[in-house]
């Protein structure tokens, strides 16, 4: 206490406000530093917050406004490019079409292609005999059925009058997606070009059978009984 | 009645100093008000940032619950944008469509004097036999095929004569 009153009379009387001064700086300090970075803090999170509000909107408003018809478009979808081979759909439909077309199929052959993961094909090979007009037609309305199939090459050789066309066909089937994209992450809308595609698969053909159900074993009667 | 100071003039404070102490003095107060005023300030804005903090996060919490109602509408549409990307890569997979096209404006456009024979249809062209008893039933097809301006390339591979067949051509046709 006595040093206080060792110090000269002109330094001490300013020394009191002075030291006030600095503590008040000091507070000032610490408020500005501490306080505003936690409303950085605060808004930063809030920011994002925001812009995830905005995103989940977005996804709802495409969710809640595509969900009229997408249930038959996606049935649609998948007998037109299907998860299993679909060689036996494909031929039951192949055959429907000869029929109508009035053609006699005389070979029908199908091999699995090696292929990369994300697609694989089947080759069906078909030897058709009739008209001229009734083999484009029919190669014509492969375009117009499900599951689809692609035309690959096509001969048609005429003997004895009569016409022969040995067509190569390609069809295709795809692994579903296995994972649904989390439920932060944003989705796209489908584009008009897309709607427009899903309506023309819409219109495809199916075949009269999508499902092959196992069949159940029949009751077999003991022909030795009477 | 006079007043005096029994100081000794070594303890005696000079004036200026006197005025500095008192503008320090009004210094400390302006400070200690702004200091009062940020921090009332800081504590404001945190606690309404934080209030906002939450009512986002609410809505955030409350949105997620709906698009996870809408859980089976969303794996729909990533399985219909999954085989809707197929389908765009099967479509560029190629095809005889074209020249299935032009295979199909040769029979609708052929006369009954003419047979068409061996035909192989390719990507965007065909080559093909026909058959007529005279040349100028072929020169007049050919002649027809050039007019119609549908071809790029019309080629007579090659040409032959047999009693049985009459004369046989063999042409290859290009889509323009």
């Amino acid at each position: 206490m006595d040093l206080i009153y060792k110090i000269d009379p002109n330094i001490r009387v300013i020394l009191k406000p002075l030291m006030f001064i600095v503590i008040a700086f000091g507070f000032l300090i610490f408020t500005i530093n501490t306080g505003f970075s936690q409303i950085n803090k605060q808004m930063t999170k809030l920011q994002n917050i925001n812009d995830k509000e905005d995103m989940l909107n977005t996804k709802l408003n495409i969710l809640r406004n595509i969900q009229e018809g997408l249930l038959e478009y996606s049935n649609a979808s998948l007998i037109a490019v299907p998860d299993k081979n679909p060689a036996v759909w494909s031929v039951s439909s192949l055959r429907q079409s000869i029929y109508e077309n009035d053609l006699t199929l005389t070979k029908v052959q199908a091999r699995a292609n090696a292929s990369n993961k994300n697609l694989f094909n089947v080759t069906i090979e078909l030897e058709l005999k009739g008209s001229l007009r009734d083999l484009v037609v029919f190669a014509d309305s492969l375009d117009k059925q499900a599951p689809i199939v692609k035309k690959r090459s096509m001969e048609i050789s005429r003997e004895g009058g009569k016409y022969t066309a040995d067509i190569e066909l390609s069809t295709y089937w795809a692994e579903l997606p296995k994972k649904i994209p989390a439920i932060n992450e944003p989705i796209t809308s489908l584009s008009v070009k897309e709607l427009e595609i899903l309506v023309d698969i819409k219109n495809l053909l199916r075949p009269d059978f999508d499902v092959l159900e196992p069949q159940q074993d029949s009751l077999r009667e003991s022909p030795f009984l009477e | 009645m006079t007043k005096i100071n029994l100081l000794p003039d070594s303890f005696r404070v000079k004036s200026s100093s006197v005025r500095t102490a008192e503008l320090l003095k009004k210094i400390y107060a302006i400070l200690f008000v702004i200091v009062i005023i940020a921090m009332s300030t800081s504590i404001g804005l945190f606690y309404m940032y934080k209030t906002r903090v939450g009512e986002a996060e609410e809505r955030k919490i409350s949105l997620e619950r709906q698009i996870k109602a809408l859980e089976e509408t969303e794996q729909r549409l990533i399985l219909v944008q999954d085989r809707l990307s197929k389908v765009q890569q099967i479509s560029e997979i190629k095809d005889v469509n074209e020249g299935l096209g032009v295979f199909e404006f040769v029979l609708d456009n052929s006369e009954s004097k003419i047979i068409i024979g061996n035909v192989t249809v390719g990507e965007k062209s065909i080559e093909m036999q026909v058959s007529s008893e005279s040349t100028l039933d072929t020169f007049q097809f050919i002649s027809m095929l050039k007019d119609s301006q549908e071809f790029s390339d019309i080629t007579v591979l090659s040409m032959n004569f047999s009693p049985r067949q009459g004369f046989a051509t063999n042409i290859a046709l290009m889509k323009k």
